[in-house]
């Protein structure tokens, strides 16, 4: 073995990456040539240098279960209504009312968060037409997804979210240079509830109930165009059953 | 699958490596604050293809999630490098291509200790490369599926990363090896 063949074997066999017949032709080389001695000397003594320096990042306290509690599917509500047949709709709505406004927190996190990344769009297009169909069998319902561009807000395309522990579908909008998340859960046997808006941390947030879905619009639009927007998509009505979505 | 099924297996194959995956974000990222924000965003991406994960080196398949979740990110902070180029920029320092150095030496104490800035400052792409091989003990196979590049690339990304710090630690002592 010559010194130019021994060479990237060293760095090999270093790694653990050398076979062990090629390991025992390097040693026997390497034993008689002082050059490659050194050089094996010193890319081990890096090695160690680094195993014994590199610093190891820790992550904050309970910085493992935060992230995992975003993920973690809540015990289902459908069972239980389902399980009692005539209380269900009161069922629905004595769950979804404490955890209403955990879920406008959730859903001003998830845009904020969408703007902070620059994440907003899995699919990107203009086309309803193709929205709707991307979200099929990611949210478990057909997802309701129109465009409103005449009144200003364009269709920019869709994500999928994770909000109250579940897939949730995110349809984006712009505003001029403002984007708009439109977040829908599967909210079954649920009342419809009128929009309702509040101010959250600095954004604005419409939310409201109808045909079985829920929806969380946010954004950081004014507020009198923020609600018309609410209100005009809270009117047009949707059913949350596969192949009845208009 | 019921939704709680899998993430009862979700949380089984990747708990054990969320630390690996902190390490490597803040290693490639740099502020705990935006490593936090780009795991989040990097664990909803591992949950929702999940169902695609195979059930076999659950580390290489997490951290090569959070690994592109990281570029995206740096990416689109806008602070991206002129993009390396594999052929073009390691063809003079290819390993086959070495020359034995004579002057190769051993890292002094203090040279050692140095080691945490000089690595940082590598080029993110041997940056990667060399703190997987010796942080994590992977194998030039799982740094390639983590980084998503030939093995041939991670042997010369290696090399090159190894060359630059000995030529950095080195000092004075060491004539300019490395371009």
């Amino acid at each position: 073995m010559t010194c130019a063949e021994a060479t990237p074997l060293v760095e090999l066999e270093l790694d653990g990456e050398l076979d062990a017949r090629s390991v025992l032709e390097l040693r026997e080389h390497v034993a008689r040539c002082p050059s490659c001695t050194r050089q094996a000397a010193a890319l081990r003594a890096l090695s160690e240098a680094a195993r014994a320096h590199l610093q190891r990042f820790e992550p904050p306290p309970g910085f493992e279960g935060r992230l995992l509690r975003r993920l973690r599917p809540r015990p289902s509500r459908r069972a239980w209504a389902g399980a009692a047949v005539g209380v269900a709709a009161a069922a629905a709505v004595l769950v979804a009312l404490p955890r209403r406004d955990a879920l406008v927190e959730e859903a001003v996190a998830a845009h904020a968060r969408s703007l902070q990344l620059n994440h907003a769009m899995d699919v990107v297009t203009s086309d309803q037409h193709t929205v709707k169909p991307w979200f099929e069998g990611k949210v478990g319902f057909a997802v309701p997804v129109r465009d409103y561009a005449t009144e200003g807000f364009a269709l920019a395309g869709g994500r999928l979210d994770f909000l109250d522990g579940r897939p949730a579908a995110a349809i984006v909008y712009r505003h001029g240079k403002h984007v708009l998340n439109l977040f829908v859960l599967d909210a079954e046997g649920a009342r419809d509830v009128a929009p309702g808006g509040e101010s959250v941390r600095g954004f604005r947030s419409w939310r409201w109930t109808s045909g079985g879905l829920r929806f969380v619009l946010v954004g950081d639009v004014a507020g009198p165009e923020m609600e018309a927007l609410a209100r005009r998509m809270a009117a047009g009505r949707v059913y949350n059953s596969p192949g009845m979505v208009p | 699958m019921t939704s709680a099924a899998k993430f009862g297996d979700f949380e089984r194959a990747i708990g054990p490596h969320m630390r690996a995956a902190y390490n490597l974000a803040r290693w490639l990222l740099r502020e705990s604050a935006d490593a936090e924000d780009v795991l989040q965003e990097a664990f909803v991406r591992a949950f929702r293809y999940f169902d695609t994960f195979q059930g076999e080196r659950a580390r290489s398949w997490l951290l090569a999630i959070v690994r592109n979740t990281c570029w995206s990110f740096i990416a689109r902070r806008g602070e991206q490098e002129e993009p390396f180029d594999d052929e073009r920029d390691s063809a003079a320092v290819l390993p086959l291509q070495l020359t034995p150095e004579p002057e190769a030496q051993l890292l002094r104490a203090d040279q050692a200790k140095r080691i945490q800035e000089e690595v940082a400052a590598l080029r993110p792409e041997f940056r990667e490369a060399f703190m997987l091989r010796e942080l994590e003990g992977m194998s030039y196979k799982e740094i390639a599926e983590v980084t998503a590049v030939p093995i041939g690339t991670v042997m010369s990304r290696l090399s090159r990363a190894r060359r630059e710090l000995q030529a950095r630690l080195g000092g004075a002592a060491r004539k300019a090896g490395v371009s």
